[in-house]
């Protein structure tokens, strides 16, 4: 079923919140620090309130709570005292055009006193290094073994060490952060895209010290977020803004503050050790990740979770060791990105597979294959028991009969000149939902007319990829109705009960579900009340529910007590992708000819809308596997625009096949999971290994540039 | 963000073109593909801005003589649906030109008059020995184009002057521009090369070289062009070609490349191109 705004998102007519406009609207621009750390003596606003049509300049003091959440780590909403990075937030203003407010927003003075800039995490943790928080500059760490790794890898026959790094990736959805708020009758409603409007109702709510009912936010349509709207201050903002102003404020960031200011794919550090026998059994893994969050918390931590409990892939890891550092810098703030930690360790584990594989003479697939974890085996690291419903070994097994893995060799051989042709395959896993002890729930509502005509409210939120349709079509099976006749309404907080985020791979999931839910209570009451128009006349029309995502059952060798520190995921799912690729020995530059992305997707009740996913994904792990990477030198960022950070175009993405490997996830609505994250996993690996196929060097750093590539080459 | 405004003045032929611009402030706006960015990002601040598409000796690419005359309005897209033979080097670049979009607006005089060191028709202007045509209300000029570039986004324009048409002469041979990006379209040349060889009976009697991004403007390269003359082309005579190529080039690190990758590509850029131009040189069609 196509999205219900594909037409119009294709056409460009689709109204989206930046062109929303209000009678005595006021337009909002930001005041940002121009370096990366220093303190802040004084910020005269005197000039920029004087100017003729501004209606409000706003410093820290100005906001009540000036924090973006609960701790001073989280970040202030306005820097008043320090700032941290190129780009932060250091006042708003609010003027009759946006010309007049981005000029208003200059003529603000800071003064500055610079401090030396932490541009280095490896180096950030050194006691010589400046402090960016009163706690230090470790912003979260996790260690956990199951074992005795030295030893399993001491008597281990083949031992592949790899130390690698990736770089920090720009979401660059197509539509920059901005919106509109409206103040009336002390209470605030807020028109911008998120991808958990609950948690942006709590922010703004914090930030100005106001019940969090008199908060709503309509977060939609979202032209993209990716992870880029979750932690995004601008409701904050427009909120704040438009109280001061006492009329209604748009805002619109341009992309050259979304370079700066925006969030971005953690930049990570990784060891891993993995050891086998010479049958090619995996003994034992040893991953060691130090993870760039750039000066605030943001997701660092959580980040790091989900890179922990993927440190072992889809395997059977008889013992493993994770240990992992998420570090303040003054680098650009790191946040949620589609794939939230497994992309930079799956990179550093995969590609020690496929060295492995060299060395020991086997088949790459062959390899993985007999190490591969089925449904109902146990974590390698945590040790609890994965859903039924995973299946590692089709998905590969999918990948691997594509007639491009098939016929690896023939396109070798047919190289041409300097051209050199490679193949390559890799494999990922990610888990559905925010994992075990999160106390993860999705939630609907549904009224239904006396005509039968069904509503439902449900989130998570659509942020591009239809969930909203994919809702619609749970409903119409569930209750056996022409889907034209159910009206599904996401992201409007005062309607959706509250969901959490459109993130961690959970809306199909735990939406869904939600959806399924209030949709069998109705099919119930209306079996019993004998129709729609008696259950609107006996008042009970309306029905809630709620659906809590299961934990493991049981949880291995995490304490009870520290679950939700760990948070293991009972359900996983997981994709196996083949790339075929040129590479020109002289220039280095990189030719990817076609991707296979098998993806073990349960049930795909959009199958268009899974194909579009996976397609996506394949798009910004190319971008980041070859040429993405926000750059910075001594803090300040050098990729300002999309003129010199380059995302793959049309021309750069090949014939991408998508083969969806269903199944029957027990514990999913109609059987489907997850998957648009894991699908961005496995193409920066077997980009990986199609280069080292074709030239005989594994790249050790993501993105490949040509430079890069040539140097490994000399 | 742009604070101020501009008067629009929309002229249609080149008498009221050259008064228009003779305005202070005035810009010569053709498909606005380099202005309008420039000016969003307040590096220009025009006061004027005199439209050049709708005089007509502006627009159109004719065969006057012993040359072909290219309107400087004349769009990119326009351009790269010809056959030209003797344009080969500049339609090559015209061709790539960020994307049809693009393309479609951008013009071949923009490009020229913008003289940004990667412009992607300028080294193919370069060795087909392009002429450009100015005037304003001294009069006219005729500026080969290799005297036109003074610095990187600098040439011997001066704001008065229109750019009325380029002139480029017809001569045998074959031409050829290649460009090194990291991604493979809209992006902008790391390296270019372009080449121009005469081959009579198998044997190079004249022939032009000329490098982009790697210099502080578009530039030839005479000595390399030099050594091929009088040989078969072969790769002992590409590669003594390439060497001069390389010394001549004098790349910068910045955000879009390395020194070192701009010259480690340099070398097989320009090979691939003479071959290419040799190619077409010979008659036969390109590979
Ligand atoms: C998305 C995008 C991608 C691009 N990709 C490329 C690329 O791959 N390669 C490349 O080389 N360039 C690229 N460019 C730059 C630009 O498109 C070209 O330089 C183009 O040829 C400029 O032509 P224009 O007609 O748009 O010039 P305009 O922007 O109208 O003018 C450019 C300058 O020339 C002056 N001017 C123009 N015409 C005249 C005239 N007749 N007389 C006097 N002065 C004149 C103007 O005053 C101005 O200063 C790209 C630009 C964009 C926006």
């Amino acid at each position: 079923m196509p999205a219900e705004q594909a037409r119009e998102i294709v056409v460009g007519t689709l109204e989206y919140v930046t062109d929303l406009r209000f009678p005595g609207m006021l337009h909002g621009a930001v005041t940002r620090s121009a370096i990366p750390h220093g303190r802040i003596v004084a910020i005269d606003t005197t000039k920029a309130a004087a100017m003729p049509g501004v209606r409000a300049v706003l410093i820290g003091a100005d906001v009540p709570c000036n924090r973006l959440g609960p701790a001073d780590v989280d970040g202030p909403v306005l820097a008043d005292q320090r700032v941290r990075q190129v780009g932060e937030a250091i006042a708003l203003v609010a003027a009759v055009d946006e010309g007049t407010a981005r000029r208003a927003a200059e003529a603000v003075v800071v003064t500055v006193e610079p401090l030396p800039v932490v541009a280095d995490p490896r180096t950030a943790l050194s006691p010589e290094v400046p402090k960016l928080h009163e706690g230090g500059n470790l912003a979260g760490r996790i260690g956990f073994a199951s074992g005795d790794v030295e030893a399993a890898l001491a008597a281990a026959d083949v031992v592949v060490e790899r130390v690698v790094g990736t770089g920090a990736q720009e979401h660059v959805a197509i539509e920059p952060p901005g919106g509109v708020a409206l103040w009336e009758a002390g209470q605030v409603t807020i028109w911008c895209g998120s991808q958990n409007p609950g948690l942006h109702r709590r922010k703004v709510a914090r930030a100005l010290n106001v019940e969090i009912d008199d908060v709503r936010l309509v977060a939609g349509p979202v032209g993209g977020a990716f992870g880029a709207r979750n932690d995004d201050p601008m409701p904050v903002f427009l909120a704040v803004l438009a109280k001061a102003a006492g009329a209604p404020v748009h805002m619109r960031m341009t992309r050259e503050e979304v370079m700066a200011a925006g969030p971005k794919r953690h930049p990570f550090h990784t060891t891993v050790r993995v050891g086998f026998t010479e049958d090619g059994d995996l003994a034992a893994s040893d991953m060691t990740a130090l993870a760039d969050t750039g000066p605030y918390v943001t997701s660092g931590p959580n980040v790091l979770k989900t890179s922990a409990e993927m440190s072992v892939g889809p395997y059977r890891m008889p013992v493993a060791r994770f240990d992992g550092r998420v570090v303040y810098t003054n680098n650009a703030n790191a946040g949620a990105f589609r794939g939230y930690g497994v992309p930079q360790v799956a990179f550093a584990l995969e590609t020690a597979i496929d060295e492995a594989a060299a060395r020991l003479g086997m088949d790459p697939v062959e390899l993985r294959m007999r190490n591969l974890l089925r449904g109902g085996d146990r974590h390698g690291l945590y040790g609890h028991a994965v859903t039924p419903g995973l299946r590692a070994a089709e998905t590969l097994a999918a990948a691997a009969a594509d007639e491009w893995w098939v016929s690896r060799r023939e396109w070798q051989r047919a190289a041409r000149g300097p051209w050199r042709r490679g193949t390559g395959i890799a494999m990922a896993v990610k888990g559905v939902g925010l994992g075990s002890g999160r106390g993860d729930a999705a939630r609907a509502r549904l009224i239904c007319d006396i005509n039968g005509h069904v509503r439902i409210w449900a989130g998570p939120n659509h942020t591009g990829q239809a969930i909203d349709v994919a809702y619609r079509q749970i409903a119409a099976d569930v209750l056996g109705m022409d889907p034209a006749r159910i009206t599904v309404t996401v992201g409007d907080s005062q309607l959706v009960p509250e969901s959490g985020a459109t993130a961690a791979s959970r809306s199909m999931y735990a939406g869904g579900s939600a959806v399924a839910a209030v949709c069998e209570r109705y099919k119930a009451a209306l079996a019993e009340a004998g129709g729609p128009a008696r259950l609107v006349e006996l008042g009970r029309a309306e029905f809630e529910a709620t659906f809590h995502l299961p934990d493991v059952a049981d949880p291995g060798l995490i304490p009870p007590k520290r679950l939700g520190d760990h948070a293991p995921h009972l359900v996983y799912g997981c994709s196996a992708q083949v790339v075929r690729l040129e590479v020109h020995e002289l220039t280095g530059e990189i030719r990817v000819a076609g991707v296979v992305c098998a993806v073990d997707c349960g049930r795909a009740i959009n199958p268009g809308a899974v194909i579009g996913q996976a397609e996506g994904g394949v798009a910004q792990g190319l971008g980041f596997a070859l040429m993405e990477e926000h750059r910075l030198d001594g803090g300040r960022p050098l990729t300002t625009s999309l003129e010199n950070y380059l995302i793959p175009t049309a021309r750069d993405v090949p014939e991408i096949r998508t083969l969806l490997v269903e199944g029957d996830e027990p514990t999913g609505p109609m059987g489907a999971k997850g998957m648009s994250e894991v699908v961005i996993v496995p193409t920066g690996p077997a980009v990986a290994a199609a280069v080292a196929d074709a030239v005989g060097v594994r790249p050790a750093r993501l993105p490949i540039t040509p430079e890069r590539l040539l140097e490994g080459l000399r | 963000m742009p604070t101020t405004g501009f008067t629009y003045l929309r002229p249609l032929t080149v008498a009221d073109l050259i008064r228009d611009l003779a305005e202070p402030g005035a810009f010569a706006l053709a498909g606005g593909t380099d202005l309008v960015p420039l000016r969003a990002a307040g590096a220009i601040t025009p006061a004027v801005l005199v439209d050049v598409k709708h005089v007509a000796e502006l627009r159109g690419v004719e065969t006057e003589g012993d040359a072909i005359r290219i309107g400087a309005a004349t769009t990119l897209a326009d351009l790269g649906e010809r056959d030209g033979r003797s344009l080969d080097a500049i339609l090559d670049g015209a061709k790539i030109v960020g994307a049809a979009q693009t393309r479609e607006r951008a013009t071949l005089g923009g490009n020229l008059c913008r003289s940004s060191p990667a412009g992607d028709t300028l080294c193919g202007l370069l060795v087909l020995d392009a002429v450009a045509e100015l005037q304003s209300l001294d009069g006219i000029r005729h500026v080969p184009v290799r005297d036109f570039f003074t610095g990187p986004s600098r040439n011997v324009k001066k704001p008065s002057e229109a750019l009325v048409s380029i002139r480029v002469p017809v001569r045998e041979g074959g031409s050829a521009y290649r460009r090194f990006t990291y991604r493979r379209s809209m992006d902008l040349a790391v390296v270019g090369v372009a080449a121009w060889l005469s081959i009579e009976d198998g044997v190079c009697v004249n022939a032009a070289i000329a490098i982009g991004a790697v210099a502080p403007t578009p530039r030839l390269v005479p000595a390399a062009a030099e050594t091929l003359v009088g040989t078969t082309c072969d790769d002992e005579a590409i590669a003594h070609a390439c060497e001069h190529v390389v010394a001549a080039s004098s790349p910068i690190d910045d955000v879009r490349g390395t020194r070192d990758h701009r010259l480690r590509v340099l070398r097989p850029l320009t090979r691939d191109t003479l071959l290419l131009a040799l190619t077409r040189a010979l008659g036969s069609s390109p590979p």
